[in-house]
């Protein structure tokens, strides 16, 4: 016997399907039937009648898409990759999405739904980050993820990734994870592990089945869902256009408190996040600045971690803080602090063993005690 | 070669993806990147730079600084020091404590081959030369300077550290 999601899951999975469509094939009939007006075995009511009128090639796709796609299958795929599936109005359906305009008509969940009835934060970014953007990342799941907070985030490589490896870190922390492929498709190939983890530890949602690819225009959708299961939302890196944007609007459009980290001015990977602050977006230099959106402001005593690396001379601490600032080259550290280039190229070079700098083709990065998380 | 096709910047400012990065850095391959003695890293100059007028030092002044080096180097070991066999290297370009320490934390971060190694002994040895540092062990800083002008070239080179 096919249970009535294998009939959801099938559908979610057609060529050119849509949240709309879907959820408007399920609004008023059983998954079975919908499946039946999606693939032409029965005639199809309004609106479908008017949509395929419009759209005279989508009966065919959706006819082809039935016979390549059979609902025995897609639940056999959810079965393999222990993908449950939530249909919007299911009791297991999450609370916050179901009032939601643009709400998904079904969840493919790996792990808990019922982490997000902890406090939720979100960490989006760029992926084009740098050390110093990854590094705060990692400092924002850590610590939130400490005060109890269920990190949100949509594993993407950079900002994203950063924010959930510091979750992680947190033992018995329940991150939260909106991915844009199917949840069996871990995306990129090298957040494999990270993905493993936050469905083993937290709950890893997707709006597409699995086997689903990653197309460009998922992701876009996929930021809506992340901006709607969130109470505040932190950007840590944007660039001037980019998905975290995306995210940030929809938070804003659903009153989602948005937050944004400062960056240097000269910063590409800050263009973003400024102007979000231009535009209205709380300021957020420490969890704190966040906790207290939250109302569990705890001002934090002492360092949270330890750090092994031997303290730098107060010389050598010019460097690392102007680094710090942005990436530097030789020349600049060197005319920065009015050292010759090679005493600079000396301290640069104790700097890199000592763990402080890190340089990619002469530019030099200050890492903090955050990178291995980074 | 740039560091990577959009012509990159610092980091954070490259808009290339890791695919093309990848592909990108493979048109050198690493066996021969480390075959080169100097990799020197030439940044974007800044506007106000570009607009300046100021010469830099004439090519006839380093031609000349260039010529005295090489004539000390032949004059000490009857070869140039690119051409240094590694078994005289311990005792024409000998390592004191610091550059030694400096050289082996290299190694252990993989951050060197072993070819790397006797290839920047020379550089670093070319480089107490410039300075007409004559005797024959050289110094932190020489080393040092070696190993800037021995920059990791994008994102793909073998760190040994996190990524």
């Amino acid at each position: 016997m096919i249970p009535d999601e294998a009939f959801v899951a099938a559908l979610a999975g057609f060529d050119r399907m849509t949240t709309k469509r879907l959820s408007g094939l399920l609004a008023h009939r059983s998954p079975p039937q919908a499946f039946a007006i999606a693939t032409g075995a029965c005639a199809p009511p309004e609106p479908f009648a008017t949509l395929f009128a419009r759209e005279p090639d989508l009966a065919g796709v959706w006819h082809r898409c039935g016979d390549r796609r059979s609902p025995g299958a897609a639940w056999e795929q959810c079965l393999a990759a222990g993908v449950q599936v939530v249909v919007a109005g299911e009791a297991a359906y999450p609370a916050v999405l179901l009032d939601d305009p643009r709400r998904p008509a079904a969840l493919f969940v790996r792990g808990d739904l019922g982490v997000l009835d902890a406090r939720r934060v979100g960490i989006v970014g760029t992926r084009n980050a740098t050390q110093r953007g990854r590094e705060t990342a990692a400092r924002f799941g850590f610590e939130l993820a400490q005060e109890g907070v269920v990190i949100v985030s949509g594993l993407a490589k950079g900002i994203d990734g950063a924010a959930h490896r510091g979750a992680l870190a947190v033992e018995g922390a329940r991150p939260v994870a909106v991915v844009g492929t199917g949840p069996d498709r871990p995306y990129p190939a090298q957040h494999t592990g990270l993905w493993e983890e936050v469905a083993m530890r937290g709950a890893l949602i997707s709006e597409w089945p699995p086997g689903t690819a990653p197309d460009a225009f998922r992701f876009p959708l996929r930021n809506r869902i992340l901006a709607a299961l969130v109470e505040v939302l932190v950007v840590v890196e944007s660039r001037e256009r980019g998905g975290s944007l995306i995210t940030a609007r929809e938070a804003a459009e659903r009153g989602v408190e948005v937050f944004a980290v400062p960056g240097a001015l000269q910063s590409r990977a800050a263009l973003g996040t400024n102007k979000l602050l231009c535009d209205g977006a709380a300021p957020a230099t420490e969890t704190a600045d966040v906790l207290m959106a939250l109302g569990l402001d705890r001002r934090r005593e002492g360092r949270s971690r330890h750090d092994p690396r031997a303290l730098p001379s107060a010389a050598d601490r010019r460097l690392i803080d102007a680094c710090r600032l942005e990436p530097r080259t030789l020349e600049a550290l060197s005319l920065h602090v009015g050292d010759s280039l090679v005493d600079t190229a000396m301290a640069v070079a104790r700097l890199e063993h000592g763990g402080w700098l890190r340089e990619t083709v002469g530019w030099f990065e200050a890492i903090d005690d955050w990178a291995d998380l980074a | 070669m740039n560091p990577c096709p959009c012509g990159g910047g610092g980091p954070g400012a490259c808009v290339c993806g890791d695919a093309v990065l990848h592909r990108y850095a493979r048109r050198v391959s690493g066996p021969l990147l480390d075959r080169f003695d100097l990799r020197v890293p030439v940044h974007r100059p800044a506007i106000e730079d570009l607009l300046c007028n100021e010469p830099g030092e004439s090519s006839m002044v380093v031609a000349a600084r260039v010529l005295s080096a090489r004539e000390l180097a032949v004059t000490r070991q009857g070869v140039l020091n690119s051409s240094l066999a590694v078994d005289r290297l311990d005792d024409i370009a000998r390592l004191d404590v610091g550059s030694a320490a400096l050289l082996r934390h290299e190694l252990e971060h993989d951050r060197l081959s072993g070819r790397g190694y006797h290839r920047i002994r020379r550089v670093a040895r070319t480089i107490a030369d410039l300075r007409g540092h004559l005797e024959l062990a050289v110094e932190e800083q020489d080393v040092a300077l070696a190993l800037r002008f021995r920059a990791t070239f994008a994102r793909t080179m073998p760190t040994g550290r996190a990524a």
